[in-house]
């Protein structure tokens, strides 16, 4: 079980240095989820759209240095983000089966004193809070958060939620192995235990588009702005996100995709540690809502 | 499993070379057979074209980009078609997976995609978004650098201020794996830190 072991934060660049309110809303979280969280020097992960796609011995290296942090005093890697989860796993996945490759890189690692055996442990926050923690668990924990307060209710109870559990949560699937690649459901189990409806929408699945966006701006918008039709019409009041590069995505493109197609979207994005926390009695101003650029007075 | 790929072999070079008008016959064959080696799921491919029927931008592109097609210029060993010509162009992959996950013969295309991209990145034909977050991860360690108005914004939180790593550990870590030498010569007209 993950809980019982050290557990180290892996934010990844996006939160730590432009959307810090997501970890603020992660840490108040994992808090009260019992789980105590500990820091290391990582760098990035590093990005496996960007990096990995200019040198993957660069991506294989960074990514091993990362892991050698995962392997001392029997800890696990938690990370906030399906961008650093896949990178981290499929650099673990390549050198756990690849002998000649691990000797490359731990032959390089090995320059700076760093030398990766194989033990690291990454785990996606959404697989340790449904597999490890429990759906039951939180669940309770709203429930007493909300059961003598006579002030307020619990300001998801009743909220409509689109999940976007995004592509690189489960896929590719046959290294990941978690959650159903065309149905996922552990997002949608998330925002049920805390009060939402999760809607079913058609294009749940669909990629946000932030790896095309990078070369092909057109293609990107085209395809957040197929997410935000099918999102509007299923009647959703908010998008949840379980990736930092999903959440600045489908926020930001609404805005494009309304001045280009004079349409009209306005959905407000949350991570979904940010509804947790909101159903876990914080209020908006301590965590940070402020600093979202859609829809950010959902909650007052 | 022989017989299998005996037929796959004997229907590719029935089907596809007498079909394609620009296949010169006799060519050179290394590209394909550098491609088969450094990932070896990419031989069966049967060109059914599940891939490009769940893939989100070949719907949305109309057909412009198309990964069946592009694993069959890999399989046909047509190098230039693929990193001069760009028809269809590697990069406009979103990464989504999908492909791989529909693939009946398993075939790693988002893995053969990355390693494409490498190929460009060699040449200094890597698109500019892309080499300019290449050089942020040399120059800081990091894709995105630290600013001064987020580290504000995390001391409002109430965060706590995370370890720092030695940047020149990673510079050096790069430059073993000649990342470095990639990341140069992009649109940065200044020298990159550190050297």
């Amino acid at each position: 079980m993950v809980t019982e072991k050290n557990v180290k934060l892996f934010t990844g660049c996006i939160i730590k240095n432009r959307l810090p309110f997501i970890e603020k809303s992660a840490r108040v979280v994992l808090k009260k989820l019992g789980i105590n969280l500990q820091d290391e020097q990582f760098s990035c992960c590093p990005d496996p759209v960007g990096v990995a796609a200019i040198s993957l011995d660069a991506w294989l290296t960074l990514g091993a240095r990362n892991l050698t942090f995962g392997e001392k005093d029997k800890s696990a890697i938690l990370s906030l983000s399906n961008g650093c989860t896949v990178s981290l796993q499929l650099v673990n996945h390549h050198l756990q089966n690849d002998k000649e490759k691990l000797k490359k890189i731990n032959g390089i690692l090995g320059k700076e004193g760093y030398k990766y055996k194989k033990k690291a442990q990454v785990i996606h926050f959404v697989k340790l809070l449904v597999k490890d923690i429990g759906i039951t668990k939180i669940k309770g924990i709203v429930e007493e958060t909300w059961l003598n307060r006579s002030d307020k209710l619990n300001p998801i109870e009743g909220l409509k939620v689109a999940s976007h559990p995004g592509c690189h949560y489960n896929k590719p699937s046959e290294i990941l192995k978690w959650d159903d690649p065309d149905d996922p459901k552990f997002l949608d189990q998330l925002i049920q235990a805390i009060g939402g409806i999760p809607v079913k929408y058609e294009e749940k699945t669909l990629c946000c588009g932030s790896a095309v966006y990078r070369t092909r701006e057109d293609l990107g918008i085209e395809i957040s702005r197929r997410k935000y039709q099918s999102i509007k019409k299923a009647g959703a009041q908010a998008i949840a996100v379980n990736c930092p590069s999903c959440y600045q995505t489908l926020e930001s493109n609404q805005r494009k995709v309304n001045l280009k197609f004079e349409e009209e979207y306005m959905i407000p994005v949350f991570h979904i540690t940010e509804l947790m926390a909101l159903a876990f009695g914080h209020t908006p101003e301590e965590i940070g809502l402020k600093f979202h650029t859609v829809g950010k007075n959902l909650f007052g | 499993m022989m017989q299998l790929n005996l037929f796959i072999t004997i229907y590719r070079k029935v089907l596809w070379e007498s079909s394609d008008p620009n296949i010169i016959k006799g060519k050179n064959i290394e590209w394909a057979l550098t491609l088969i080696k450094q990932n070896p799921s990419l031989y069966p491919c049967l060109q059914c074209g599940s891939c490009t029927g769940v893939c989100p931008i070949a719907e949305i592109s109309e057909g412009n980009f198309n990964p069946r097609k592009i694993i069959q210029n890999s399989l046909l060993s047509l190098k230039d078609r693929t990193l001069i010509d760009k028809m269809p162009n590697v990069w406009d992959c979103t990464l989504c997976n999908f492909c791989d996950e529909i693939c009946p013969q398993h075939i790693k295309l988002t893995e053969i995609f990355t390693f494409l991209k490498n190929k460009f990145a060699e040449l200094k034909e890597a698109p500019g978004g892309f080499l300019d977050e290449a050089e942020m991860v040399y120059k800081f360690g990091v894709s995105i650098p630290p600013q001064n108005a987020i580290t504000e914004r995390r001391k409002k939180l109430n965060l706590p201020s995370r370890p720092e790593f030695n940047i020149q550990e990673i510079h050096n870590l790069m430059k073993l794996t000649g990342f470095d030498k990639l990341v140069k010569n992009s649109n940065s007209k200044e020298e990159l830190e550190g050297d």
